[in-house]
């Protein structure tokens, strides 16, 4: 745990000093809101038309916040030095951990902003919350996903979007779902979507210590190198 | 203390060193010599275990100290923070002025970005050193350092060796005064060491 929270607080210190990243998901995040709110003035959005583009929205914040948390590290070659110290398991969830809070604080950031410019009432907002919080973790892990198996590669940027692509899909079409019905869409389907989001988040969190293990491990000591 | 046997490594079709036996005893320094792209640098980076060699195994106690002129520092880190960083994740504590003993005292709060290359390099040896490894990997460690740091290397040996070994990449002839064995990359396509 001491390992966990000091790698998160490594990347918290690290990205907080940079700000690249903050300012550029933000940026994006404010200017797609504001350009929703003009587009809505052209006509009555549908809630799938809003939930669609609300979900677009932190999918690209998403795609731009979090593998670069794994390929600037691994363009800088820094993760070498992590590699020294800690466990693969321990350096994914530590930037796992920060990505998720990131992720949280954009989708909720995000949602208030979208329900005073859009103008679109949200009918269930424990459905909204629970959409954008699902939502969130599991853009979180599919974008974490892209950006460990992308590292090392000649093209990493470009294959780590390659990767999220497929892998976004699944979350994409639930928070969709979610958000369309939380804002007074027709289905009965809402929180079946937000227990799809948390499942998918748990199995890839599941799966990806062990992903990072095979990627970024260290010789085991006295085994087969 | 520290073995690797059969080690081998290869890019592409080349190999760069085959059948490399080496065993490391307290009190030895290893110098790994040879030309520029002979492997000296890959050959370290298999024994710290940042790379799998191509064939062969490391046998090794879990804590080895790595400093190399291509392992990066976080640039918008200070020194200070990179040190606590190396002190919590391995369990242990940096006393305090820890890197004034690094001659880095005065630079201890500034953003790593902000060092020269030298101040790069005291700062990777007390990164290295921190929490006292058995072995310690030393790539061109006299590279890029003026006279104090070359002594500062000279004093850190002497100190590793008394209870451990060196392992180092140099084509510096001051630094072979060091060395208690050499390993020429150059001469051997198989090398034994021991």
């Amino acid at each position: 745990m001491n390992t966990l929270r000091t790698l998160f607080l490594k990347e918290v210190r690290a990205e907080w000093q940079n700000r690249q990243g903050l300012l550029v998901t933000g940026a994006f995040g404010l200017t797609a809101v504001v350009a929703q709110s003009f587009a809505g003035r052209l006509g009555s959005p549908t809630p799938a038309d809003s939930a669609g583009m609300l979900a677009i929205t932190l999918i690209f914040s998403a795609s731009m916040a979090i593998p670069r948390l794994f390929l600037s590290e691994d363009e800088q070659r820094t993760i070498d030095l992590l590699r020294l110290w800690a466990p693969p398991s321990q350096i994914y969830l530590g930037k796992w951990l920060y990505g998720a809070l990131v992720m949280t604080l954009s989708s909720l950031v995000l949602g208030v902003l979208f329900s005073l410019f859009v103008r679109m009432p949200i009918v269930q907002p424990g459905l909204f919350a629970a959409g954008l919080f699902g939502l969130a973790l599991a853009l979180t892990t599919a974008s974490s996903v892209a950006g460990l198996l992308s590292m090392g590669a000649s093209h990493r940027w470009l294959l780590a979007a390659a990767v999220f692509v497929p892998l976004v899909l699944p979350p994409a079409i639930l928070g969709m779902d979610a958000l369309g019905q939380a804002l007074g869409g027709s289905g009965t389907t809402g929180w079946r979507s937000v227990l799809g989001l948390v499942g998918f988040g748990a199995i890839m969190i599941g799966i990806a210590p062990s992903l990072a293990h095979s990627l970024l491990r260290r010789t085991p000591l006295g085994q087969d190198s | 203390m520290f073995k690797a046997q059969g080690i081998g490594h290869r890019f592409g079709s080349r190999w760069l060193f085959r059948e490399l036996e080496i065993e490391l005893q307290p009190g030895m320094v290893l110098a790994i010599l040879g030309r520029n792209g002979s492997g000296k640098s890959t050959l370290l980076r298999i024994l710290a275990r940042l790379l799998d060699p191509t064939e062969g195994r490391v046998v090794q106690t879990p804590a080895v100290g790595y400093a190399a002129l291509d392992l990066a520092l976080y640039p918008s880190l200070t020194g200070r923070q990179h040190v606590d960083l190396r002190a919590a994740l391995a369990g242990t504590s940096a006393a305090s002025g820890y890197l004034a003993e690094f001659d880095l005292a005065r630079a201890e709060d500034q953003l790593v970005s902000e060092y020269s290359t030298g101040m790069r390099v005291r700062l990777k040896l007390a990164l290295a050193l921190l929490g006292k490894p058995p072995v310690l990997i030393l790539d061109e460690p006299t590279a890029s350092l003026d006279r104090e740091g070359v002594s500062l290397i000279e004093r850190i040996i002497q100190q590793q060796i008394l209870g451990g070994a060196v392992l180092m990449a140099t084509n510096d002839p001051d630094d072979l005064r060091h060395a208690t064995h050499s390993l020429n990359l150059d001469e051997h396509a198989s090398n034994t060491l021991s």
